[in-house]
């Protein structure tokens, strides 16, 4: 019972303090997932997030579902899933149900002060993820390539993945 | 409209999707103004920006506004459901077979490869936002303290997540 209650707390905050979008709530999984609760090793986390990019959904349900599967089989799964859009929808819901229409221009405000720190948060994720994803030359490598195709092509996500994991992939066989 | 139908559109967007977020809008607009005509471009920018406005997945909270705007409380039940649901069944049925076969050697070089590719992409987020925005000194200076307090004292985001709203909250509705 009591991994059940850590796996809805958990992913009930993730839910809660996902502002920023995007990359920004990596730190914010990373924290409780591979610091506080050590369920995932970083590296393990770091699969976990390569997984989320190539499978439909947003990174927050998608690292659900997986880390409550791991540690708590199909029912921890279906719960995390469950926790980690409770509170968007509790609060969305309610909004839009008493509300209808809010302040918008003066929310907006608030969020866009919010930037400095969620970029905080990419950068902090960014150097945790960096920091285990190359321990050899080889992936030093293919990190400087990832980056090179980002920037001089404009393939999909996807087919970047793609491209890299079969580079990966040979020289993890063929290079020592 | 039947429910079967909204079910369906969602089911289908929720599919189409790699790595989430933006991604999921102009897919929307696609299929709930251009081919289905259940709300106009205005109304749908509306109730995107409304989305908008709250911590979670954009696409998860936005099919809260439109499930709820076109079929009330059914319309909220499936519209969400079918926004979950292939993420939820893709990460469901990887997961199971990434703890069977982690060890394998060709998943384990499939990872090698691809772990330095996220990073790649995450750094250059980091450069995207940086050339699109301009950060004031400031700014600048309140981005790194913040990361420098996530990455080496390891402070759980939540409360920098905290903070930074309650001071954003005070400054926009009580100071300026």
């Amino acid at each position: 019972m009591g991994i059940f209650w850590a796996l809805i707390r958990v992913f009930f905050l993730i839910g809660l303090f996902g502002f920023g979008g995007g990359y920004a709530i990596i730190a914010l999984i990373r924290h409780f997932v591979v610091i506080e609760e050590k369920w995932l090793t970083n590296i393990q986390f770091i699969d976990v997030l390569a997984i989320s990019q190539v499978t439909p959904g947003p990174i927050a349900i998608n690292s659900a579902t997986f880390i409550g599967y791991k540690i708590g089989g199909i029912v921890g799964s279906f719960l995390a899933t469950i926790s980690s859009v409770l509170a968007p929808f509790i609060l969305v819901f309610s909004s839009y149900y008493f509300f209808h229409k809010l302040n918008s221009e003066k929310i907006s405000r608030v969020l866009s002060l919010l930037r400095p720190m969620t970029f905080a948060l990419l950068l902090s994720a960014t150097y945790s993820i960096t920091l285990d994803s190359i321990l050899d030359w080889k992936q030093i490598i293919l990190f400087f390539i990832s980056l090179i195709l980002c920037y001089k092509t404009k393939w999909s996500l996807l087919n970047r993945l793609l491209f890299i994991a079969v580079l990966g992939e040979l020289s993890y066989f063929l290079i020592k | 409209m039947n429910l079967w139908e909204l079910f369906l559109v969602f089911l289908k967007i929720g599919w189409l999707t790699l790595g989430g977020g933006y991604v999921m809008i102009p897919l929307f607009l696609e299929e709930i103004v251009k081919k289905k005509k259940w709300i106009d471009e205005k109304e749908f920018l509306d109730l995107l920006t409304f989305a908008q406005l709250f911590p979670g997945p954009i696409a998860f909270n936005f099919a809260v506004v439109v499930g709820y705007r076109l079929r009330r409380l059914k319309g909220v039940i499936l519209s969400t459901l079918g926004i979950i649901l292939p993420s939820f069944i893709s990460i469901l049925i990887i997961a199971i077979f990434f703890i069977k076969w982690q060890q394998n050697k060709f998943v384990q070089g499939l990872f090698y490869g691809l772990r330095p590719a996220i990073a790649g992409i995450m750094a250059y987020s980091i450069y995207e936002i940086l050339r699109k925005n301009s950060f004031s000194l400031y700014k600048l200076f309140i981005m790194i303290f913040l990361a420098i307090l996530l990455i080496f004292l390891k402070i759980n985001p939540i409360y920098i997540i905290l903070i930074s709203l309650i001071i954003s909250i005070i400054w926009v509705y009580f100071g300026h």
